[in-house]
Order: C-alpha cells, then structure tokens, then sequence
C-alpha cells in the first residue's frame, strides 16, 4: 500500500531551527538561550516580547527590531517579528515559508539517518526541495 | 520494488510526503515518524494501486 501525505511544518527542534536560519544568511548570528530573554526594539528598548533563539537587530537589517522564537508550552516555537521588520525588511510569510523549507529538509534528513535510510536532496527549478529517502 | 519516501518540501511551508514500494500497513506505519517529526497532517490520500486487487500464484485473487 502506499499513499500521499501533505504535512504542515512546525519549528520543534532548537538544533534543526538554528541550522534552517543559518542557511538563510546567519550563520554565526544566532543565540540560542535555555531561559527566555528579552527582545530589543531599534532603540535598544526592551520589547515585551521574549525569546529563546534570537538574532539581534545589528544582523536583520536597517532600523530593525530583534526576531525572536519563543518555546511554547507545547514545545513548538512562536516566531516574533516586527511589524516593521515584516513590511520594509523583508521578512514576512514568503521568508518565514523559506525557512520552515529549510526547517524541515533538515528536521527530515536527521529523523531519516536516525533510522538508517539513505537520503538524496535535489533542489527543483521551482524553489521545491526535494527528499528521496531508501534503505 | 524497493521501498523509499519522496518528500518535496515547497517554500510555503507545507511538504509532501509520498511512499511508494510499501506492502500492506507498513507505508502508514514507516512514514509516521516524519509526520511526527515534521508538523501536523492536513490531508492524505490512497494511492489508485491501493485498490487493485493482487492475483496469487494458486489463481485466487486478492484485495489488498
């Protein structure tokens, strides 16, 4: 038997986030904090909002805000990104999109090894990664 | 047939899982730990080969 599935990414595993966003251009640039901590504003204000993977602003773009992910209870990440950063910095959903693609080539390559089957990757003209896994 | 999965992950966020070569519960069960693994299952679907039905060698034929 065998079947189609369609699956929606979630951020779950601190290791597979941190290399996802390294592979988008922060390398090097990433915290990753066992407590949460705070975010900072433009400003350098401390914002509300905590996290415990951040980037700090001086890596995200012209007048940006810290981005952060924050561990829910559930053990998934909620992604904080200003209003600003979305609109004039280019992170908005195509980016966080891009990065659960990376996310997930990663999460899926780990769990694969983890389990002994061999796994090919080929990127498509299409921006689609492909995952061919065989044992 | 060797057994595989093909996963074609787009760059909205969402993946596609496909196995192929599988006999019997054994696809579900192979494939479960990269639904887990990965996020949350929106859909599936049966492949048309899941319907066909299996002719064994004594001549009786088979629903899988």
């Amino acid at each position: 038997m065998s079947h189609y599935s369609e699956v929606s990414i979630e951020l779950t595993d601190a290791g597979c986030l941190v290399a996802a966003l390294e592979l988008l251009g922060f390398k090097g640039k990433v915290e990753v904090h066992r407590e949460v901590q705070p975010l900072y504003g433009y400003q350098g204000d401390a914002r509300p909002q905590q996290a415990h993977v951040i980037i700090r602003r001086q890596h995200v773009g012209r007048a940006a805000n810290d981005l952060g992910f924050e561990r829910q209870a559930d053990g998934k990440y909620r992604i904080w990104v200003s209003e600003y950063d979305q609109a004039h910095n280019g992170y908005n959903n195509a980016w966080v999109g891009r990065l659960k693609q990376a996310y997930g080539v990663e999460k899926a390559k780990a769990e694969a090894k983890k389990r002994g089957y061999r796994v090919s990757e080929q990127k498509q003209d299409d921006g689609r990664i492909r995952l061919v896994l065989r044992r | 047939m060797s057994e595989e999965i093909v996963l074609e992950f787009g760059e909205d966020g969402q993946v596609n899982l496909e196995g192929k070569g599988f006999k019997g519960q054994a696809c579900f069960k192979e494939m479960q730990f990269l639904k887990d693994a990965l996020g949350v299952e929106t859909s599936f679907t049966k492949k048309p080969e899941f319907y066909q039905r299996e002719v064994r060698r004594d001549g009786q034929v088979k629903a899988r």
